[in-house]
């Protein structure tokens, strides 16, 4: 075979362009080091200009060794001088935009860290080869080439996914920065209502333009336009308003009385702005992510070959019945299935899918694992996409001293040295000290030798359970945080540099579980996914994907920066579920799922069958028992007397089509939400009668939406009430159906607010957030919906496995449903009706 | 301010920066108070016996106790409490670090010892003292630092500092009285 470099040639025509080394062939036992350093030396000398060179190396430590595949990026054109060990084909990108020459070892190709991949293998290779000059490579170089096209397609695989991430990534960070940079100069503030101050633009420009740059965001307002620390208020929304002949400023109202807190001090003048630091901290982190893999710098180090390609993850092997450690013993009642899944997760090598519909006991079994983990000295990171799921799963641990948890949260930190590491520290000691107390009872026949060590661990333990954080120093906490070994964070914490290079605080974990992996983006997930030598990803891609928001890009859309297709394909990649793809992409030996589920009631649990037909949940411990245990002996009584809800009534259904007088009722518009008054007056309506039940008061109630107009018509509604702020508080439980996701009450009511005769759009028709909405309720469900309105709307339900999709009326059955086992009424229970006269 | 005459005193007060026992190292001073050379235990029956897991958190502790010289050897197993492990032990806490002295004048009814809070006043010296009231056994580090933390905010102690011992100058104290004020 022939080798011929003609860099005059490849100059100045950029493309891909292969560089055969003499002897390349697949398993051809070659060394071609002293080539390859010529070659690439002369590279180097022409392309003085080359800013990138990536040299892909294949070790080989003894003639029967596995060979190890070594990415070496070279931030300069320095060449090593001595390159070891065989080489075999080069490929060569020439990119005339960026001067970046990529080589990268040919029989690599599979293996190919995506770093270098996507810059290489992007396109076809194939169909590159066919291009191929044959005055640069012979005819064996080029049947060589197109011997490979199975690899490319593998490649493609590789590099695409993470090219396109990155383009998403980029574009929204473009954007945040752009949104970050404007200030809105306002002369006048009008704070008198705390949830609708008004400020008055000095130059307005267009209401269209400033709606969408301010839709759904937060908006800082001071005096000083660099201040983070501004006073902070969500946007609600943009009027004109003529105050003067001839003159009508802007008014943009913001609400800052979000989450009860106090109004904050504002400037009658100074500016506004949209408070994108977060985001743009967020999207540097995750930005920091796709570069960490793209250097290899993943904890598993095979994390680059199986990413993107689920089934080349090591299989778990079965477990053997005599196997040691099969036989451990569960820190609390599991059934079969739950358990199975802790084998696999106690026998894995790469990744376990874990699928769990709602309340199949999930955040059990990551406890449960979690446990298992540090019973045998290993340390685990349990992350997700919001706090709330990491922390369910650090509350769940089973308390042992072995098990030292933490949880690690930037917020929190700020507010102390080491966060609330310290209230995790207190709760340990208080666990240690009762294992010993237990150990004390134990020991108390034992020899009176004991006597004296009795006394000492006595003392321990009692001082132990009296513990306070003031015990403890900054630094006793920071040292129990490196040696805690359950780590909660969010996805986003665990990629911020304090997590990955705090001093001290080793940031590999044995085993990454992630939870919730359906909210998350795949950006997200990589995350904790580059800190772990293990992988749980955990999950239901029957629930909710991650929101995608589409006026982000509108601006960018509108002025030809950036294609509608585009748009839509970045939505593609945000909404699609990952977690969906994989776990159908996984063998089954990398997979497991929970079918029996103990949250809801048989009745409540039919409904959510509905979404679940193919493969549907079983009561946990069988019907009737579920039945008993999720009681909730509450009876609702219309204004005669009579009752509307009795105790046996698990699901309910209000229909809201008509006031109690009968008249249609009808839902608004605001800006993209919508709300509905006569739902928020229902539900403040049984809010309060439930609040009068001793009853109800043992039980946790919730009321949430798929509207976030709807959410503060609900919350404004309810404060209203003076429910006992101890068994309700408006801020915490009520809340839109994408952010209660995780959460779970004994009665939850769900507000549908639409009212019109045929439905339209998908939001309410996504089965996946129905799933969510009445999977939320443990004893009691409660719909408030315009049946006429819902009864017709087809919901597509798609089989668990991807099959085919249905289009069924799933209102409807759960309407019917209510109608045959639970109960509907209406807003005329509340109208005393007149007697009927003689 | 009371017509009562008052004592005016200076005070030699030693700050150092402390640090709170944290309960590992209270546990391990008082293994090595409870458990005599030749019958201690190592740090791993330790850790086992007092459910820690690991003993990684008593060799940490161990070696905060040797930084303090809370011990008069540097092996566990031989060592026994110094003067400094038996008063952190008592107290709570450790000295961990430079000590200073500052001097403060205070000043105290001089029937009952009670202190007075006399900035910006100008007193009339009546006569010295000869011999320390019955109450001048009363002013201990913990009530000095009080009426500190009280009277004097821009003495206002750092972050883990203690007012660890206090010499009252007896030789220069006065019974004094507001200007302008006669029996």
């Amino acid at each position: 075979m022939k080798f011929y470099l003609d860099l005059a040639a490849i100059h100045g025509r950029p493309g891909r362009w292969a560089v055969l080394l003499p002897g390349a062939r697949p398993g051809a036992s070659v060394s071609r080091g002293v080539e390859l350093s010529r070659v690439l030396g002369y590279l180097a000398c022409e392309f003085f200009t080359v800013r990138k060179l990536i040299v892909l190396r294949r070790q080989v430590a003894g003639v029967t060794a596995k060979p190890r595949y070594v990415l070496r990026p070279l931030a300069s054109t320095r060449i090593p001088s001595a390159q070891a060990g065989p080489w075999l084909a080069l490929v060569c990108e020439y990119h005339e935009s960026t001067r970046a020459l990529v080589v990268v070892d040919r029989e690599l190709v599979p293996l190919a860290p995506v770093g270098v991949s996507e810059r290489v293998f992007s396109g076809e290779i194939a169909c590159e080869a066919t291009r191929l000059n044959p005055a640069y490579c012979d005819g064996e170089a080029v049947t060589f080439l197109r011997s490979v096209p199975a690899a490319a397609t593998e490649v493609d695989t590789l590099g695409s996914p993470l090219a396109r991430w990155r383009e998403y990534l980029d574009w929204r960070r473009k954007i945040a920065e752009t949104k970050a940079m404007e200030t809105y100069a306002f002369t006048e503030c009008d704070a008198r209502n705390p949830r609708a101050v008004c400020f008055y633009l000095r130059d307005p420009g267009s209401a269209g333009k400033l709606r969408q740059r301010f839709l759904n965001e937060e908006l800082r307002v001071g005096a000083d336009p660099k201040d983070t620390r501004a006073p902070q208020g969500t946007f609600r929304r943009i009027r004109t308003v003529e105050t003067a002949p001839g003159t009508v400023p802007l008014v943009v109202e913001v609400d800052f009385s979000a989450g009860g807190r106090e109004p904050p001090r504002l400037p009658g003048a100074g500016v506004l702005r949209v408070a994108m630091e977060g985001e743009l901290a967020a999207l540097d982190v995750q930005l920091d992510g796709l570069r960490r893999l793209t250097e290899n710098r993943a904890c598993n180090p095979r994390l680059t070959e199986w990413l993107f390609d689920l089934a080349k993850a090591l299989p778990i092997p079965p477990t053997a019945p005599d196997a040691p450690g099969v036989n451990w013993r569960a820190d609390g009642p599991l059934n079969p299935e739950q358990r199975a899944c802790v084998d696999r997760a106690l026998a894995l090598d790469d990744l376990l899918l874990l699928w769990g519909p709602p309340g199949t006991g999930k955040t059990t079994v990551i406890a449960q694992i979690c446990s298992q983990y540090a019973r045998r000295g290993r340390r685990v990171l349990v992350a997700s996409q919001a706090n709330l799921a990491v922390e369910q799963a650090l509350l769940r641990l089973p308390a042992l001293p072995q098990v030292r948890p933490a949880w690690v949260s930037t917020a929190r930190r700020r507010e102390g040295s080491a966060g609330n590491v310290g209230s995790y520290l207190c709760d340990w000691f208080v666990t240690v000290g009762r294992a010993v107390h237990g150990d004390l009872v134990e020991a108390k026949t034992a020899s009176p030798t004991e006597a004296r060590w009795s006394s000492f661990l006595g003392e321990w333990a009692e001082r132990c359970e009296r513990v306070t954080a003031a015990d403890f120093s900054g630094d006793d906490e920071l040292f129990y945080l490196r040696h805690a070994n359950v780590v909660g964070a969010t996805c986003n914490e665990t990629g911020k540099p304090d997590f990955v290079a705090s001093p001290g605080f080793s940031s590999r974990f044995d085993l990454v579980i992630v939870d919730e992996v359906s909210k998350a983006t795949p950006p997200e997930l990589l995350l904790p996914m580059l800190l772990g030598r293990r992988i749980l990803l955990v999950g239901d891609h029957r629930q909710l994907p991650p929101l995608f928001r589409d006026e982000h890009f509108e601006e960018a859309v509108e002025n030809h920066e950036l294609p509608r297709d585009a748009v839509e394909s970045f939505r593609d990649l945000v909404t699609a579920s990952w977690f969906e793809h994989a776990f159908r992409a996984v063998p089954e030996s990398v997979r497991c799922a929970l079918r029996r589920q103990y949250r809801m009631h048989p009745n409540i649990m039919e409904a959510v069958n509905l979404f679940y037909a193919d493969q549907p949940l079983a009561a946990g411990d069988g019907e009737a028992a579920l039945a008993r245990e999720k009681k909730h002996g509450l009876q609702l009584r219309r204004a005669d007397g009579r009752a509307w809800l009795e105790p046996q009534h698990h699901l309910v259904w209000f229909d809201t089509a008509r006031d109690a007088v009968g008249r249609p009722a009808r839902d608004e518009r605001i800006g993209t939400s919508r709300r509905n008054h006569l739902e928020a007056e229902a539900c403040a309506r049984i809010v309060a009668e439930l609040a009068a039940q001793p009853e109800a008061r043992r039980l946790s109630v919730a009321v949430i939406s798929f509207y976030k107009a709807q959410i503060g018509l609900l919350r404004d509604r309810l404060r209203r009430e003076e429910l006992p702020a101890d068994w309700f508080d408006p801020w915490r439980d009520v809340n839109t159906v994408d952010q209660f996701q995780g959460s779970e009450r004994d009665v939850v009511i769900v507000s549908l607010v639409r009212t019109e005769a045929r439905l339209s759009g998908e939001f309410v028709r996504d089965f996946r957030r129905i799933n969510v909405a009445f999977s939320r309720a443990r004893r009691l469900l409660i719909i408030l919906a315009s049946e006429q309105t819902f009864a017709e709307a087809k919901v597509a339900v798609p089989g668990v496995d991807g099959g085919t999709v249905e289009a069924t009326t799933a209102y409807r059955s759960i309407y019917e449903l209510a109608s045959r086992n639970g109960a509907c009424a209406g807003p005329e229970v509340f109208v005393q009706r007149k007697a009927p006269q003689a | 301010m009371s017509a009562t005459n008052c004592i005016e005193l200076d005070l030699a007060c030693t700050f150092a920066p402390c640090r709170r026992l944290n309960p590992f190292h209270r546990v391990l001073l008082r293994a090595v108070e409870t458990f005599p050379v030749g019958a201690r235990p190592g740090f791993d029956e330790l850790a086992q016996r007092l459910c820690l897991g690991e003993r990684v958190f008593l060799d940490q502790a161990w070696k905060d106790i040797q930084a303090f010289r809370a011990t008069d050897d540097d092996d566990f197993m031989q060592s026994r409490l110094s003067v400094a492990g038996e008063e952190a032990l008592r107290a709570g806490w450790f000295i961990a670090g430079e000590q200073t002295v500052r001097r403060h004048t205070l000043y105290f009814r001089r029937d009952d010892g009670c202190a007075v809070q006399a900035e910006r006043m100008e007193f009339a010296v009546v006569r010295a003292v000869r011999m320390p009231p019955a109450w001048s056994k009363q002013l201990t580090t913990e009530r000095i630092a009080e009426v500190l933390a009280a009277q004097k905010p821009q003495e206002r102690l750092q972050p883990g500092e203690r007012l660890i011992a206090l010499a009252a100058d007896w030789s220069t104290a006065q019974e004094v009285r507001k200007a302008g004020l006669h029996h």
